[in-house]
């Protein structure tokens, strides 16, 4: 379970984030949603460790971070997964070689368990063949189950995923939603997804974040949600005429 | 005021790209692949560029030579003497600048823009020491071997070309070459070569890293990286040249 106590955030002289209170919970795939520039990235971000907060707590289960040495930040780190948006793999090494390199830098396996390591999270995202080729011979959807196969690889126990529908079609969208959900059960992880695709959010939002200029404005799950009186969130959720249609039916 | 916060931000850069690395092996591995990228990779535009510089210096100062007191062989001391002192160590270092630097800035800014730099850190690499570091080592190694190499090469094309063209005979030029040797003079330029290979990789990838928005300010910065870094070279040249000689 993730923590958030009273973030702030603010870059210069523009606040970003404003007293964010909220919980992610263990084994369920936690969204953070809201609209374009609304904080939630910066809050992912954040509690990730990327961005220094400027006041509050974020606690990964009893462990604050922002009390951490950098030898506890590092520990942490291995138990930390992350799906970048673009999905950030590194262009100079192969699929195989990316999805070994968290094992190459912590774990003491051999190198012939290394492979059959990267090989089983591969296959577990679907990934078949691949393995010998780059990044920019791999489509985006590719890209993404490399992301996160190389999130898992470590068997961590959060997964961290920045918008990973971002780009791709929306077969291929519930493909990596339902992948992502899969993955939460079968390893019992705390997951967050930031999004603002609504087929995600019906789709795998086990528990909701709403996000809007800096503060959470409602918390809930996806039943919640289409009940909701929150302006801003009916405002963002039943945006298009599809959506308000199906809130008339529902 | 900004000049001195980005000196300072580039000093900080510096001390973390020196920290000690994660896991020896995988730092061992991409400071290979630098070799490999920085050095082979550079190598063959080196021997080209100095062979021809060596050939034309040759004719150059014959050319100049008008006066039929002046020895011959000072044709194989000149050149010597350019490609030793000047040539081989700064001209070279110019060239790496241009060609390695705005690699290097366009490479990590490229990394910076697409999250690779954030999915390290996110890893808890450092990500400064591991993207950095092995750059910065494998020039040390690389450019004074590419400084005598190109020593070697443009002596090797004034000659040749000084004979074909019947402007020195082979003797005249390798008595030249003897004449008033002063091996401090590579001494000399193997530091100048040192200073610049740490002056040609870490300025572009501080450029680099701290690269913010798109693919045209990673272009930007490759460009002010180079034009920076050429310019530091010169500064440091003529600072070296004053203690040192």
């Amino acid at each position: 379970m993730i923590r958030v106590e009273s973030l702030d955030k603010a870059f210069d002289a523009k606040k970003v984030l404003s007293d964010i209170n909220v919980s992610f919970d263990a084994g369920k795939v936690n969204l953070i949603i809201g609209k374009s520039g609304s904080g939630k990235t910066v809050l992912l971000k954040s509690i990730i460790g990327l961005h220094t907060i400027d006041s509050g707590h974020i606690y990964y289960g009893d462990r604050d971070l922002a009390a951490m040495n950098t030898r506890q930040v590092k520990e942490l780190r291995k138990e930390i997964g992350v799906v970048f948006q673009g999905g950030a793999l590194f262009d100079s090494l192969t699929v195989l070689e990316n999805v070994m390199f968290p094992l190459n830098l912590f774990s003491d396996l051999t190198e012939g368990e290394k492979i059959k390591r990267a090989k089983f999270c591969l296959n577990r995202v679907d990934l078949f063949d691949a393995e010998q080729l780059y990044p920019s011979e791999i489509s985006g959807g590719m890209k993404k189950r490399v992301a996160i196969a190389r999130a898992i690889v470590l068997e961590p126990k959060y997964l961290f995923c920045d918008e990973p529908n971002s780009g791709l079609d929306p077969l291929t969208s519930i493909v990596i939603d339902n992948l992502i959900s899969e993955i939460t059960h079968e390893y019992q992880m705390t997951t967050v997804v930031n999004t603002h695709d609504m087929n995600s959010v019906f789709e795998i939002g086990e528990k909701i974040v709403f996000i809007h200029e800096g503060r959470k404005e409602w918390e809930g799950d996806k039943d919640g949600i289409a009940h909701t009186d929150n302006e801003h969130l009916n405002d963002f959720i039943f945006s298009s005429e599809l959506f308000k249609k199906i809130k008339n039916v529902l | 005021m900004k000049f001195l916060n980005r000196l300072g931000l580039y000093i900080i850069f510096i001390r973390k790209a020196f920290s000690r690395p994660e896991k020896r092996s995988v730092y061992t591995k991409e400071l290979m692949s630098e070799f490999e990228k920085l050095g082979l990779n550079s190598i063959v535009l080196v021997l080209i560029i100095s062979f021809f510089i060596g050939a034309v210096l040759t004719l150059q100062t014959a050319y100049n030579m008008e006066n039929p007191l002046l020895p011959r062989y000072l044709i194989g001391y000149l050149t010597r003497e350019t490609m030793l002192l000047e040539f081989s160590s700064t001209i070279v270092s110019l060239i790496l600048a241009g060609k390695i630097g705005s690699n290097i800035a366009s490479e990590i800014g490229s990394m910076r823009i697409t999250e690779q730099i954030e999915a390290l850190e996110t890893m808890g690499v450092n990500s400064v020491s591991y993207l950095v570091g092995p750059k910065i080592i494998a020039s040390f190694v690389i450019n004074p071997v590419l400084y005598i190499f190109s020593v070697f090469i443009g002596i090797l094309g004034g000659l040749l070309c000084g004979i074909v063209s019947g402007v020195v005979n082979y003797e005249d030029f390798i008595y030249g070459l003897h004449f008033s040797f002063n091996p401090y003079y590579v001494t000399y330029s193997i530091v100048k070569s040192l200073f610049f290979a740490f002056i040609f990789t870490s300025i572009p990838a501080f450029y680099g890293y701290y690269v913010q928005g798109g693919a045209l300010e990673v272009g930007k910065a490759g460009t002010k990286a180079v034009v920076d870094s050429s310019i530091t070279i010169l500064v440091v040249n003529l600072v070296l040249t004053q203690i040192m000689l």
